[in-house]
């Protein structure tokens, strides 16, 4: 670990995040808002929003986001855990004025916890608050379960760019800490509500695979240098 | 070896789709034709004596790897042994690519990665000669490639590359090694028979399921427009042609080529960007139209040869997570429920008593294609004809204004 820490401060972190949502969440809108920062369809120059790439700067941090979106159809659903194997991150989208959508979201949550425990990070969107009057799942409902499962919650709108930047901002600022392996409790205030039980194995597993300094070196010494 | 090799030339040129029963024939061959052909060959280029090793890095290796290690070549002569069958071209190829690469650099950084790669490919060889499991023989190969990054990351004659060319250089160590040791890592003798069997039965299996089509899998792509037809033919024929290349990078730049395709095919049917719910259901329904040939040994190879950093992040990931995504939907989903059809009708089409309408023939089929063009040369024909009346008419009137 030592060597990790004084190569940390200029390192530039890769972090693959899982997009979930159903059909019509609007969960495409969302990440082509976040990539793009485009709404309309026939402005979007990308032919796909299925793998997106972005680089960002948290706390002077260069952090490049691999947005994995995953198939959300019913049918597909047995093929969850392929996907989001290796994730640092999850970005669980509904939409508030449709219930099923919010339960599907709430499967995926017991899902991801039972196979990956706590080594992800949650995030949770309630998306088209722009049609705020047809919403069916309450703001109450919603936070309450996000804190309930520690995931951080927000309500946005992809159309009228609402909480987007600040939804990815948020988990990016999480998976640094839980790879650098700091108390990942924000600073910021009580927005959040961030449940993170013991991160050591995954935080040596990450820096292993992200960085090469696999504990095998030890083990080989015919590839010692 | 004369008849061997002019069999494997005539393999090689072989397209891949007919290539199916050819390439197991292949394999067969290649395992009785291993024991024959020397591991030595594989370096044996040039006899220039390894002009200075430093003894570290001698005194730390492994004796029984000192006879392969002594005869370093020069890195920048690439001349072709005549001794070497014609199906190695493709390495002869690689290792004179390898090789100008590395005259850019120092003669540390050559010595370092000749010597490092050249044991590793022996200590593979030798590994999967003893008949060591394929998974530790691989877990060998990937912790090669972790401790590798990390010494060029960090040692500091490595620091006169760029980032870039620290990139290439472990693409090329990739490749050289994988292509080298090719028949030990694919589908390695310990399996093979295992590996046979997977694949034909994923083959069957895909066979008979032939018969899916887009509206049973709620795919939007529009098949009457010529452009997505090409697309998908192209995306087919990138995905058939993954088992020819032997790299895991070709293979994974193959299933990236497929996935390009379908992605395009996508967005042109839908006018608008794909998304994983469109993309995931329309590779599924191209890999059952494709049915790859030894669709299964290939995912576990690149699975176990391509460096972990490749797969876990990056586009090619991407689409190799979808791609194992897709077979495993295959083999264990796709089913009438899945399909929203009532169980009779399913089996009916599995077994081939029925044909669903709709099918792939409808659009795919040849002469309907010729029917399609010629349809198209009449239109353009009656276009072109009332053109000419019109402009005809147009001089007719023109002539008469002069007159």
């Amino acid at each position: 670990m030592g060597t990790n820490s004084v190569a940390s401060s200029s390192r530039a972190f890769n972090f693959k995040v899982v997009l979930l949502g159903e059909g019509g969440t609007g969960k495409t809108s969302l990440v082509l808002r976040f990539v793009e920062d485009k709404f309309n369809e026939r402005h979007i120059t990308t032919l796909q929003a299925s793998f997106l790439q972005k680089k960002i700067n948290v706390g002077g941090r260069r952090i490049q986001l691999a947005i994995w979106d995953t198939a959300g159809q019913e049918r597909f659903h047995a093929l969850g855990p392929i996907y989001y194997r290796d994730a640092n991150g999850a970005i669980l989208v509904y939409d508030i004025t449709d219930k099923d959508s919010f339960q599907k979201v709430k499967n995926w949550v017991k899902e991801l916890k039972k196979m990956l425990g706590n080594d992800i990070c949650l995030s949770i969107a309630g998306n088209k608050t722009d049609i705020d009057r047809q919403r069916t799942v309450t703001p109450e409902e919603a936070e309450h379960y996000a804190a309930l499962v520690g995931a951080t919650n927000f309500f946005t709108s992809a159309k009228n760019n609402v909480n987007i930047e600040e939804l990815f901002l948020d988990l990016s600022e999480r998976m640094v800490a839980a790879s650098e392996g700091e108390d990942p409790q924000p600073s910021t205030g009580s927005r959040r509500n961030v449940v993170v039980v013991d991160q050591e194995n995954r935080i040596s597993e990450l820096n292993q695979r992200s960085w090469g300094l696999d504990s095998t070196i030890e083990r080989k010494p015919e590839l010692l240098f | 070896m004369k008849l061997l090799s002019s069999f494997r030339s005539f393999d090689s040129i072989s397209s891949p789709i007919s290539g199916g029963f050819a390439k197991f024939e292949e394999k067969k061959k290649q395992q009785t034709d291993r024991k024959s052909k020397s591991f030595r060959y594989v370096f044996r280029k040039s006899p220039t004596p390894s002009p200075s090793k430093s003894p570290e890095l001698s005194a730390r290796h492994n004796t029984s790897l000192n006879d392969v290690t002594s005869s370093t070549p020069a890195p920048s002569s690439p001349s072709t042994p005549s001794f070497r069958p014609k199906g190695d071209a493709e390495f002869e190829q690689l290792r004179y690519e390898f090789n100008a690469f590395l005259q850019n650099f120092s003669i540390q950084i050559r010595k370092d990665v000749t010597f490092k790669v050249k044991s590793c490919e022996a200590e593979l060889k030798k590994q999967s000669d003893e008949g060591v499991r394929i998974d530790d023989v691989t877990d060998f190969l990937q912790d090669f490639y972790t401790n590798f990054k990390k010494k060029v990351d960090f040692l500091p004659f490595y620091q006169s590359m760029s980032q870039e060319d620290k990139e290439s250089l472990m693409n090329f160590i990739e490749k050289y090694l994988t292509i080298s040791l090719y028949k030990e890592l694919f589908s390695p003798i310990s399996t093979a028979s295992e590996d046979e069997i997977k694949d034909l039965t994923l083959q069957n299996r895909i066979r008979q399921l032939n018969w899916i089509n887009c509206q049973h899998l709620d795919i939007i792509l529009n098949e009457r427009e010529k452009q997505v037809r090409d697309l998908i033919y192209g995306a087919i024929n990138s995905i058939i042609e993954m088992d020819s290349v032997k790299a895991p990078q070709d293979k994974l730049q193959c299933i990236t080529q497929c996935s390009n395709n379908i992605l395009r095919a996508l967005s042109k049917s839908k006018d608008a960007p794909a998304s994983a719910d469109d993309f995931l259901p329309a590779l599924i329904y191209i890999v059952i139209k494709a049915n790859p040939t030894r669709l299964q040994s290939n995912i576990n190879y690149i699975n176990r040869c391509s460096n972990a950093n490749r797969l876990m992040s990056g586009e090619a990931g991407y689409f190799f997570t979808n791609l194992c995504c897709a077979v495993t939907f295959i083999q264990n989903n796709l089913n009438a429920e899945s399909l929203n059809m009532p169980e009779k009708e399913f089996q009916d089409y599995v077994s081939g008593r029925a044909v669903p309408l709709g099918s792939w023939e409808m659009h795919f089929s040849e002469s309907l294609h010729a029917l399609q063009e010629m349809t198209n040369a009449v239109d353009e024909l009656e276009h072109r004809s009332q053109e000419f009346l019109k402009n005809a008419e147009h001089l007719k009137q023109k002539m008469k204004h002069k007159q």
